[in-house]
């Protein structure tokens, strides 16, 4: 069979392109995650599939990139499902990705995202004033974050966590310190306030 | 030209042992105080190149800075290292693993999983010693011109094999003869590529020993106690023994013709020989015990960071192994019980939330217990549905603490417990 240059162009550019599906825009608005959802209160990224190993029933969301902010998004998790996942090293037998598990007190969720940050390689993750929250009804905790990215630099974040129905709920936005935290910490903030657990 | 299956066989296993061989001998060629690579050398290239990992070690988000912990180091690293001490760099990462390592550039890194598994001063300058001997004695150039002659050696064999087994293939008197000699010699390729490996690994073998005896001299000759090499081996090996994985426990057995390190038990054997022919005894009970309460005291400052840290390796039987050597003089009770609790806690199987209760009973009777002790008990107690405990147990902490930043949670916790909204559900209905 003979093909032509054109023809094997254009299924180049197919298959090139076809990478691309891996980033994909998260409009301004209601977002699904599962049976839950969030509102964006601007346009951001979905950058999940960028990663081959990740947490199944986890949306990874950017603006500017992953490593200048990342916001994840949570469906109801069970003490099946990671919260996070190495990219490179992925959840093995061996070396499983943390879980949580029912009835989880909110120092628990606590210690749960710091170690399921931990996971993905920052370093010295710290967590400080947890804060009550409301949503829809449920009481929930959310909290502050430092850490430092593999490289050194300086991490700040902001996490929620709330349980419902015998589920985790998470919302973890990352960010570093020096400018990209507080550019995107309002729209973050307002993500968490948006979220409606089912 | 005419060759049968069998006499090509016969000449590809003589390549392959050819390639198998180590090009170099471990022998003694030592580095010199001072010494830098010449320009335009292999050595030099590599330098470049560990310069670049030394940047980045410098600027690491997992490197400890603390002062006083650095210098402590940095004085075991310049009495082992002696002369050569201006020659070093040593980086102190947050690690949990047990790891330490000397570039050929002397960027020299130690982990703190090492620092928190070595039980006496001794066994830290035994490690910085034998990585000391890999740097004096070059081994990660040679071992990397001994790669690299194996490669060579393996890419002639591999073409003689080609070009013998395509005439083998095109004299052979049928289809099927042919295929066979083609697949032999694809074999056989194969065979060639692995024995340059195996080889690789077993020079790397034959240094690990060569620096574990050369690292317990050095110590030795700075004063350290030479069996200290074998402790922190067998060390090692129970701690493997306790792991909660299959796998990990099953790895000192795997040792094979790839595998990098002498198995450990030999090491310990080899280590404790070369003490024996220096005419060292063993320390005794009580010297051993006053070794461990010195090194102890210096690394008293970062024992619960260290142990929260390992616990994040998710390998809380190791984690716990680890604590109960950390115990045997009864140092720190307070906190090695609250952190095998939480060990316990967070493996959460079968009986180990009850074991927890006990730990976290036992840590409270100490000083040195944790403020969130109270709390972490009644979390557990909690979980076991023994709410009048539990109740108690967070009213303690809230009464001990009562403007800790968490104080609202654990009055969350009151109000569920006695609303009886904290009803149980099940980890295995979700």
């Amino acid at each position: 069979m003979r093909i032509s240059k054109p023809a094997l162009g254009l299924a180049l550019a197919a298959v090139l392109l076809s990478g691309c599906s891996a980033v994909v825009l998260a409009p301004k608005g209601n977002l699904a995650v599962g049976t839950t959802s969030v509102t964006l209160s601007r346009d951001w990224t979905d950058i999940t599939k960028l990663y081959y190993n990740r947490a199944k029933k986890v949306k990874i969301l950017s603006l500017d990139g992953p490593g200048l902010n990342r916001l994840f998004i949570s469906e109801g998790l069970s003490s099946k499902d990671p919260l996070m996942v190495h990219p490179q090293r992925g959840d093995r037998k061996s070396a499983p990705a943390p879980r949580g598990k029912a009835n989880m007190s909110f120092q628990e969720h606590i210690e749960f995202v710091s170690t399921s940050l931990s996971i993905i390689d920052l370093q010295q993750v710290t967590s400080s004033a947890p804060k009550p929250v409301d949503i829809g009804g449920t009481r929930a905790v959310r909290f502050d974050i430092t850490a430092k990215s593999p490289e050194g630099l300086d991490l700040k974040g902001v996490a929620q966590a709330a349980s419902k129905g015998g589920l985790n709920y998470y919302i973890v936005y990352i960010a570093p310190a020096e400018h990209y935290y507080g550019a995107a910490l309002n729209d973050a903030v307002a993500t968490m306030n948006s979220a409606k657990l089912p | 030209m005419l060759i049968s299956a069998n006499r090509l066989s016969g000449l590809v296993a003589v390549l392959i042992l050819g390639t198998a061989l180590p090009v170099m001998a471990a022998d003694d060629i030592r580095r010199q105080p001072g010494q830098q690579p010449e320009a335009g050398t292999l050595e030099q290239s590599i330098w470049e190149e560990t310069r670049k990992s030394e940047r980045a070690a410098r600027t690491s988000g997992e490197r400890n800075h603390d002062p006083e912990l650095n210098a402590y180091l940095k004085g075991i690293l310049d009495k082992v290292s002696g002369d050569y001490k201006g020659d070093l760099r040593l980086y102190v990462m947050n690690r949990p693993f047990f790891n330490a390592s000397m570039a050929p550039n002397g960027y020299t890194e130690v982990w703190t999983g090492l620092l928190l598994r070595a039980q006496t001063e001794d066994e830290v300058a035994f490690v910085m010693g034998h990585e000391f001997a890999h740097f004096r004695q070059n081994h990660s150039i040679r071992a990397f011109e001994n790669v690299k002659a194996n490669q060579n050696a393996a890419t002639a064999a591999t073409i003689v094999i080609a070009v013998v087994g395509a005439g083998a293939a095109a004299n052979a008197g049928s289809y099927s003869a042919a295929r066979d000699i083609s697949n032999l010699t694809r074999g056989l390729v194969d065979a060639v590529y692995l024995g340059s490996i195996a080889a690789y690994f077993g020079y790397s073998r034959e240094t690990e020993g060569d620096a574990d005896l050369h690292g317990g001299e050095v110590a030795h000759l700075a004063g350290y106690d030479p069996y200290a090499g074998a402790r922190i081996w067998r060390f090692l090996l129970d701690e493997t023994a306790a792991s909660d994985y299959e796998r990990t426990r099953r790895s000192p057995s795997r040792i094979n013709i790839f595998g990098s390190h002498p198995l450990e038990i030999d090491r310990i054997s080899a280590i404790e020989s070369a003490a024996k022919k220096r005419g060292s005894t063993p320390l005794s009970d009580e010297d051993l015990k006053q070794q461990r309460l010195t090194y102890r005291q210096n690394i008293r400052p970062y024992l619960a960071q260290w142990l929260r840290d390992d616990l994040r390796r998710q390998d809380y039987g190791q984690t716990l192994f680890i604590i109960e050597r950390l115990s045997i003089d009864g140092q720190d009770q307070g906190l090695l019980n609250f952190y095998a609790a939480e060990a316990l806690r967070l493996r959460g199987k079968n009986d180990d939330l009850t074991k927890a209760v006990t730990h976290y009973q036992t840590a409270l009777t100490f000083e040195d217990a944790p403020a969130t002790t109270w709390r972490q008990l009644g979390d557990v107690y909690r979980r076991l549905e023994r709410t009048d405990d539990a109740l108690m147990a967070f009213s303690r902490y809230i009464t001990l603490h009562p403007d800790a930043e968490d104080v609202w949670m654990v009055e969350d916790q009151i109000t569920a417990l006695k609303s009886g909204a904290a009803a149980s559900v099940p980890d295995n209905q979700l």
